[in-house]
């Protein structure tokens, strides 16, 4: 991820206008929890992108902080690339600086299309998992056209990342001093890996987008780079393809989620068939819930989903039961740490 | 908003975006109003006064 300009002067100009949350974010933003990855963030603008102009000039002016990079949305104007924080919250942080800076919503915006950067490249089975679990764990469920998915690189010469929600990086600069935790719990100043990432083009996205997408990609990267929620991600992903079979949704793990180096002819549209489906199956499973609220009530009642089969709502409930494994042992890891 | 439609059938009207219905809405709160303004009984010695002057 290249971005010529240096945190610090970022936050510098943050401060001028958000200055309490850009004064938490400068203190913390490298700061680890709960032993989960790093977090990068693009943004990709869809209108003229003229409210983040001063932003692009305060930094040093579109030709250095934007130009430098040719990957983008096809549709989009600007690409911002910002600096990796450590953790979803220093990421939620950063956005909502921004928003306060440019006086207009980053998130739930559906003139910024979001990419989510994760840390290390997942293989194309966990790419798949990463995928499902971040649509079906949304608080947005949301129909995609393959326009939505289309960047400048879809048919790039030496980097070609075709039309897809997951993306691997295009092998530019990658920031590995993050706190990694090894198998063992130790906490080791850099990833094991010197690079690679695996990016989710989400749209627009939500706090709890980038709070599962962290999790999940923690678990994921976890059990395949042998850190120390191995154990808890090899669990996470049995479960989840265990639900994906009793839905019949099993299949979908076997489409081209990300663009592999062997990609063959045809295989953009298998993807997208493959997403057509999940998506077809969460918009049936949404008017199911709304079905049975009419029975159970007799009238529209705004209460949340209690299928006991429901797939959106299993995904919720397994993302809840990681999240909290997670926070759990890692108070145990730091009071281990703590204790002489 | 997208078509859905099929020769023969009703065209309809699929949204690009719904809220997942297995995530509760967070409801919110209602805009604080200030509160009513409380009457607070006079001091004595200011009613003692003002009842001096009316008579």
């Amino acid at each position: 991820m290249s971005y010529a300009y240096r945190s610090q002067d970022l936050f510098s100009l943050l401060q001028t206008k958000a200055p309490v949350t850009t004064a938490t974010l400068a203190a913390n933003f490298r700061r680890n929890e709960y032993g989960l990855l790093s977090v990068g963030l693009k943004i990709h603008c869809l209108d003229n992108g003229e409210k983040f102009k001063e932003l692009i000039e305060g930094l040093g002016g579109a030709s250095r902080i934007l130009d430098v990079n040719y990957f983008k949305d096809a549709r989009a104007s600007l690409c911002l690339v910002l600096p990796p924080v450590g953790s979803a919250t220093s990421a939620i942080h950063l956005i909502q600086c921004i928003e306060q800076y440019i006086g207009s919503p980053v998130l739930a915006n559906s003139q910024i299309q979001l990419q989510l950067c994760s840390p290390g490249r997942l293989s194309a089975r966990a790419s798949a998992l990463l995928g499902i679990a971040f649509y079906l764990g949304s608080d947005t469920l949301r129909r995609y056209t393959q326009a939505d998915l289309r960047t400048t690189f879809e048919s790039s010469f030496n980097h070609p990342r075709g039309i897809r929600l997951v993306l691997y990086d295009a092998e530019g600069d990658f920031d590995r001093n993050f706190t990694w935790w090894n198998y063992r719990g130790g906490h080791e100043p850099e990833f094991p890996f010197a690079s690679g990432r695996t990016d989710l083009l989400i749209g627009p996205g939500s706090r709890l987008d980038i709070e599962n997408i962290n999790l999940v990609a923690t678990l994921l990267v976890h059990s395949e780079y042998d850190g120390y929620w191995s154990g808890l991600g090899q669990e996470f992903r049995a479960e989840m393809e265990v639900i994906l079979r009793r839905h019949i949704l099993a299949g979908l793990l076997d489409a081209p989620w990300v663009r592999q180096p062997w990609a063959q002819f045809g295989d953009d549209d298998k993807f997208f068939a493959a997403l057509q489906e999940l998506v077809a199956y969460a918009y049936g499973e949404s008017t199911r819930v709304k079905q049975r609220r009419l029975l159970q009530f007799g009238m529209w009642r705004n209460v949340h989903a209690r299928s006991p089969n429901g797939i959106l709502e299993e995904m919720q409930r397994l993302l809840f039961k990681y999240r909290k494994a997670i926070e759990r042992q890692s108070r145990l890891v730091a009071q281990a740490g703590e204790s002489p | 908003m997208m078509r859905a439609h099929q020769p023969g059938s009703q065209p309809i009207d699929v949204p690009e975006t719904i809220p997942n219905p297995a995530i509760p809405r967070t409801v919110p709160n209602p805009e604080p109003r200030p509160s009513e303004p409380i009457k607070v009984p006079a001091p004595q010695h200011l009613t003692t006064h003002l009842s001096g002057v009316c008579n």
